[in-house]
C-alpha cells in the first residue's frame, strides 16, 4: 500500500493558514494589503473580541467580478503576478495568492464585492474553506471581507491566542503600521464598537505620524533623506529628547511594505551610538524605495521580512542618512539653539550622560577570562555573608572590588543597587502599601491606540505599584503620583517604558505578577545611579543590603551582580602554582 | 602677545572662569581658556558651548594678541608660582612662555581661531539691577530645579521680567519655589526665559557685593554681567509649566512658625527616615506642631513646636528634604506655613516675596 499520499486541498490550505494566519492581526494585515492592492482610498477595519469573533475589512477599491471572486478563494490564485519571473519585481503588496483561501480555511468567511459600474455585486459565503452560498447582492463599490469565528476548526491554534486585549492591541499595531506606510489612504479601526484609530487620508507621512502617534512625537522628529544607486530613503528619526526603552516605535517600510529587519535595526543603533544614551532607542520611521528586482519579499509567508540583494549598501544608506540627520547642525534641542553652533559643531556635547571618552575610558581592560560563578544553592555563603565581604575600592565608579576569605569578589554596583531596589519595590507591592509622592501638575502621557488598549487593562496594576495613572481622554493617561522612593524621575518616561516593555514582553505571562515585575524593574531602573563614586561606608552598605536580598546574585534583568576569583585562580594567573 | 600682570589677580580671574571647563570635554579646545591681551587689560574666556564665562583684569600689555591654553594646567602653574608678578609672552600662535626671575614655563596651547566665539551682547539693551537681591533670588529658588535630564524645561530657573519686578520660579514637579524681587525693568524687556542649571549655579558664584548686575536677553541666549565678569548662557527652549495654577488660592490654616526651630526639628526627625520610607509627618494639634517619623526597622522620632493653632487636629506628610531645602535658604525669623488637609499642597511663605509649594506624600 502506498504510504505517501497527496494531501487533500483542504489540509494543504490549513497548513498554509498556519503560516500566513498566525493570529487575528495577520488576517487584518492580509486583508488590508489586498485592499491597498485594489487601489482603495479608504479602508475600514472592524474587529470584535480581539478579532476572534469578527474581523471586517471594507474598502472602496476596484472590487471583483463574480468569476474573479470565486477564483480568489482558490489557493495560489492571484491577479498580481502571472509568471515566476514576476516574483523578482513585485510591486504589489500581495502576490502569493494564499491569503484569502488560507483565511477562509480557518474561519467562516463572507466576501462581498462589486466592481464600479457593475449593476450588482457578488456575495460568497465559505466555511472552513468550503464555498457555500454564492449570490448577487446590492453592494457599494469595493470589497468587504467578513471573517467570523477565526480558528473555529483549529482549536489548538485558538488556544495559543493571547488575551482579547493583547490581540486587539496587536491589531491596532498592525493597522498603525499599514497606515504609516500609506498616508494617502484613509484608515479607520473600530474595536468592539469603539473607534480606536481614525486616520484621514493626508499627503505627507509626517501628518500621518502625527495623527496616529500624536503631535508630540511628530514634533520631536528630524527629517532624514538619502540616496544610493537605485535605493532612496526618506524618513524621520527622533533626537535625544524622544527616546524609548524598546525598539517598538521603529518602523521600516520597503516599497510601502511594513517589514521587520535586523539589518535596518542595527543600522539605526549604529547611527545613534554615541548620540543617544545607551539602551535607549529612537523613534524612527524609515521608508525605503528600492528597485523591486533588488529586494526579495518572498522570504516569509506573512511577508514580514525581506532580503536585500546588497544588504551592506542598504545598511550604509540608512546609517548615513540617519546619522546625518542626528548630527546635522544644531540638532540638540531644535535647530540653531546653540549660540556657538556656528563655530563648533558638536552634537554630543550637550549630552552629559554619555561618558566622554578620555584615554582611560578606552584603555583595554583584561578580557574576562574567568566566568562568573552562579553560586546556585551556595547556602554556606548566604549564612556567613556580610561581614566576610570587605570592600577595597571602586573601578571606574562601576564595579566594587571586595575581598573575602576565598579570594576576590567583584560587584557590579549598578546591578546590585537595582536588585536591592527591586526587592524593596516588590515588597511594597506585596504589602499593598507604600508612600506616594503627589505631583504638582499631573503629567499627561499621550499614547498610541495600541498602547492605550493595553493600558486600559493594566491601570489597576500600575496603581497598586504606586504609579497613579488615570484615563485622560481617549488616547492619553494622566499621572498624578509616583512611589516616593523614586526621587526625581520623569513620570512620562517611566510610564512609557513600562508600556513599551509590556508590548514586547506581555505575551503569555501570568499577567498580574508579570506586570508587577516589569513595573518594579522599570521603577528601580529609573532610580538607580550608575556612575557614582562611593565611599567605603556606602560600598559596605550596598553590599550588606545586597546580601540581604532574596536572590542577591543576579539583577532583576538576570545579569550577574557579582563574580568571584578565588585565591587559587589569582595564584594561577601569576604563575604561583 | 606680551604682557606683565599680577599673579594673584590672574589667578583669581582664572579660578572664576575655569569652573565651567569640563575635564571630560569632547573637543580639546573646550579644555582651554582663551587669553586675549588688549589695551591695558587681559580677558580670560571659557566655554562648554552651553555656558560661556569671561573675566577682564588689568595688565601691562606691551604687545596685543591672543592664545588659548589648557585651563586646569595653567591654573596649577599659577597656584604654584612663588612671585607676585610675572610676564607672559606668546612665541607663536600656540605657545606661550611665562617668566619670572630666571625661571620660565613654556606652555603649549591652541590658536585662538579654534575657540568658539561668545555671542556679543553689547548691542542688546541691558537691565540693570542690584546684585544682592538677584543673588538672593537664586539662592532661594535654585534647589527646586529638576535634576531629571529628560524633562529639560524643568532643568533650569524660569526668570520672568515684568513691570517693576523679576520673578524666579523653579520646580521639579513635586515642589515649587518662587521668589520675586523689585527691579527697574525697562519698557519692552518683558519676557520669560529658562536659564539652565549650570548657568544658574555660575551666576550665583559671580554675584557678590553691592554693585549692579546687568542682564541682556537675546533670542536663544542671555548674558549676565557683574564685577567684571560676564556669563553667557544658552537658554532652554520650551514652555515652562504654568506655575500660577499650582499655587493654592486659599489655605484653611495659616501658622506663624519660627523658621530655625522648624528647620532643626525637621532635620532631627528626618534622621529616622530611610530611603524607602522617606517622609515625616507634620501634625497640628491645639497650639502644637508635632513633627514625627516612624520607620519600620529604624525607629521613630518626635519633636514638638509651640505655635498658635486652634483648629481640628490633622496630619500631613512631606519629604523632609523638601522642607529643609526651603527653610535653610531663607533669612526671616518667622515663616508662614499654610496647610489645608493631608491631601492638599502645603505652602511656605516668607515675607511678600517668597512662596514655596510642596506636594504631600500619601500613604497608600
Amino acid at each position: 500500500m502506498a504510504r505517501i499520499k497527496l494531501l487533500p486541498e483542504s489540509v494543504a490550505n490549513k497548513i498554509a493558514a498556519g503560516e500566513v494566519v498566525e493570529r487575528p492581526a495577520s488576517v487584518v494585515k492580509e486583508l488590508i494589503e489586498n485592499s491597498i492592492d485594489a487601489g482603495a482610498t479608504e479602508i475600514w477595519v472592524e474587529v470584535r473580541k480581539g478579532g476572534v469573533s469578527l474581523v471586517r475589512v471594507r474598502d472602496n477599491g476596484c472590487g471583483m467580478g463574480r468569476e474573479d471572486a470565486l477564483l480568489a478563494l482558490a489557493r495560489h490564485s492571484t491577479s498580481k503576478i502571472s509568471e515566476a519571473s514576476d516574483l523578482f519585481c513585485i510591486r504589489t503588496m500581495g502576490f502569493r495568492g494564499e491569503a484569502i483561501p488560507s483565511i477562509a480555511a480557518v474561519s467562516r468567511m463572507e466576501l462581498t464585492t462589486k466592481e464600479p459600474g457593475a449593476l450588482s455585486g457578488t456575495r460568497i459565503s465559505a466555511e472552513g474553506g468550503k464555498v457555500g452560498d454564492v449570490r448577487d447582492v446590492g453592494a457599494p463599490d469595493g470589497t468587504e471581507v467578513v471573517v467570523r469565528d477565526l480558528f473555529f476548526n483549529t482549536p489548538v491554534r485558538r488556544k495559543f491566542l493571547r488575551s482579547e486585549r493583547a490581540e486587539t492591541s496587536q491589531i491596532a499595531s498592525t493597522v498603525i503600521s499599514e497606515a504609516l506606510s500609506m498616508p494617502r489612504i484613509g484608515f479607520t479601526l473600530i474595536a468592539d464598537g469603539e473607534e480606536l484609530i481614525k486616520a484621514p487620508a493626508v499627503e505627507k507621512s509626517l501628518d500621518r505620524i502625527s495623527s496616529l502617534l500624536g503631535p508630540e512625537i511628530a514634533k520631536g522628529l528630524l527629517i532624514c533623506e538619502g540616496k544610493r544607486g537605485a535605493i532612496s530613503l526618506a524618513g524621520f528619526i527622533s533626537g535625544p529628547e524622544l527616546t524609548r526603552g524598546t525598539r517598538a516605535d521603529q518602523h521600516f517600510f520597503v516599497n510601502g511594505r511594513a517589514v521587520q529587519d535586523k539589518i535596518l535595526s542595527f543600522a539605526i543603533a549604529d547611527a545613534c551610538s554615541g548620540i543617544l544614551p545607551a539602551k535607549r532607542h529612537p523613534v524612527a520611521f524609515v521608508f525605503l524605495e528600492i528597485d523591486p528586482s533588488e529586494v526579495d519579499v518572498n522570504v516569509h509567508p506573512a511577508k514580514r521580512e525581506v532580503r536585500f540583494r546588497d544588504a551592506s549598501l542598504v545598511r550604509d544608506l540608512v546609517r548615513s542618512a540617519l546619522s546625518g540627520a542626528l548630527g546635522g547642525s544644531g540638532m540638540f534641542r531644535e535647530s540653531g539653539v546653540s549660540p556657538f553652533a556656528d563655530a563648533v559643531r558638536e552634537p554630543e556635547d550637550g549630552y552629559q550622560t554619555k561618558g566622554g571618552g578620555g584615554v582611560f575610558e578606552r584603555a583595554p581592560i583584561a578580557p574576562p577570562t574567568v566566568g562568573y560563578l552562579p553560586w546556585e544553592g551556595s547556602d554556606v555563603l548566604l549564612d556567613e555573608k556580610a561581614d566576610r565581604f570587605r570592600p577595597i575600592g571602586q573601578i571606574r565608579n562601576l564595579y566594587i572590588i571586595c575581598e573575602d576569605a576565598e579570594g576576590m569578589v567583584v560587584v557590579d554596583q549598578h546591578a546590585a543597587h537595582e536588585r536591592i531596589l527591586f526587592e524593596k519595590v516588590m515588597a511594597i507591592h506585596e504589602k499593598g502599601k507604600g508612600e506616594l509622592q503627589s505631583l504638582l501638575l499631573p503629567v499627561s502621557v499621550s499614547l498610541s491606540a495600541a498602547e492605550a488598549a493595553l493600558m486600559d487593562g493594566y491601570r489597576e496594576t500600575f496603581r497598586s505599584l504606586g504609579l497613579g495613572v488615570e484615563a485622560f481622554g481617549k488616547n492619553a493617561v494622566k499621572v498624578d503620583h509616583l512611589p516616593a522612593c523614586l526621587g526625581d524621575v520623569n513620570p512620562e518616561r517611566l510610564v512609557r517604558d513600562v508600556l513599551g516593555e509590556l508590548m514586547e514582553e506581555g505575551r503569555g505571562r501570568a499577567v498580574r505578577d508579570g506586570i508587577a515585575e516589569i513595573v518594579a524593574r522599570k521603577v528601580c531602573h529609573a532610580a538607580v545611579k550608575r556612575r557614582d563614586s562611593l565611599n567605603a561606608e556606602q560600598m559596605q552598605k550596598l553590599i550588606d543590603d545586597l546580601l540581604k536580598c532574596v536572590t542577591p546574585y543576579t539583577c532583576p534583568h538576570g545579569r550577574p551582580t557579582m563574580f568571584r576569583m578565588s585565591k587559587a585562580e589569582l595564584d594561577k594567573k601569576f604563575g604561583r602554582t | 602677545m606680551k604682557l606683565k600682570c599680577d599673579r594673584e589677580e590672574i589667578l583669581q580671574a582664572l579660578q572664576m572662569v575655569q569652573s565651567i571647563v569640563s575635564s571630560r570635554a569632547t573637543l580639546p579646545i573646550l579644555s582651554n581658556v582663551l587669553i586675549e591681551a588688549g589695551d591695558e587689560e587681559l580677558t580670560l574666556t571659557t566655554t562648554d558651548l552651553e555656558v560661556g564665562m569671561r573675566k577682564t583684569i588689568k595688565a601691562k600689555v606691551t604687545k596685543k594678541g591672543a592664545i588659548t591654553l589648557p585651563a586646569k594646567r595653567l591654573l596649577a602653574i599659577l597656584r604654584e608660582l612663588p612671585v607676585s608678578e610675572m610676564t607672559m609672552e606668546a612665541t607663536d600662535q600656540r605657545e606661550i612662555v611665562i617668566k619670572y626671575d630666571a625661571s620660565y614655563f613654556r606652555v603649549l596651547g591652541l590658536p585662538k581661531d579654534d575657540f568658539p566665539p561668545l555671542p556679543d551682547f553689547l548691542k542688546h539693551r541691558a537691565l540693570k539691577t542690584p546684585q544682592k537681591p538677584l543673588s538672593e533670588l537664586i539662592r532661594k529658588t535654585h534647589y527646586a530645579i529638576s535634576t531629571d535630564e529628560s524633562r529639560y524645561v524643568l532643568n533650569g530657573l524660569h526668570l520672568i521680567f515684568s513691570k517693576g519686578r523679576i520673578t524666579g520660579v523653579a520646580t521639579d514637579g513635586r515642589r515649587l519655589a518662587l521668589c520675586e524681587i523689585a527691579a527697574n525693568v525697562p519698557e519692552g524687556f518683558d519676557r520669560g526665559i529658562i536659564v539652565p542649571t549650570k548657568a544658574v549655579n555660575e551666576l550665583g558664584r559671580i554675584l557678590s557685593g553691592d554693585g549692579d548686575a546687568e542682564i541682556f536677553v537675546g533670542e536663544n541666549q542671555a548674558a549676565f554681567s557683574a564685577n567684571g565678569c560676564t556669563l553667557v548662557a544658552r537658554l532652554i527652549e520650551g514652555h515652562f509649566p504654568n506655575y500660577q495654577q499650582v499655587v493654592p488660592q486659599k489655605s484653611e490654616h495659616k501658622l506663624l512658625v519660627d523658621r530655625e526651630e522648624l528647620l532643626a526639628a525637621t532635620r532631627r526627625v528626618a534622621l529616622l527616615t530611610s530611603e524607602q520610607s522617606n517622609s515625616i509627618k507634620v501634625t497640628l494639634k491645639k497650639n502644637r506642631l508635632v513633627a514625627s517619623s516612624n520607620t519600620p526597622e529604624v525607629g521613630e522620632a518626635r519633636e514638638e513646636l509651640v505655635i498658635s493653632y486652634a483648629g481640628e487636629e490633622f496630619s500631613i506628610a512631606f519629604n523632609p528634604q523638601y522642607l529643609v531645602d526651603a527653610l535653610k535658604n531663607l533669612d526671616d525669623k518667622e515663616i508662614t506655613l499654610e496647610l489645608t488637609d493631608s491631601l492638599n499642597p502645603g505652602v511656605v511663605r516668607s515675607g511678600k516675596s517668597f512662596l514655596y509649594v510642596i506636594m504631600p506624600i500619601r500613604v497608600s
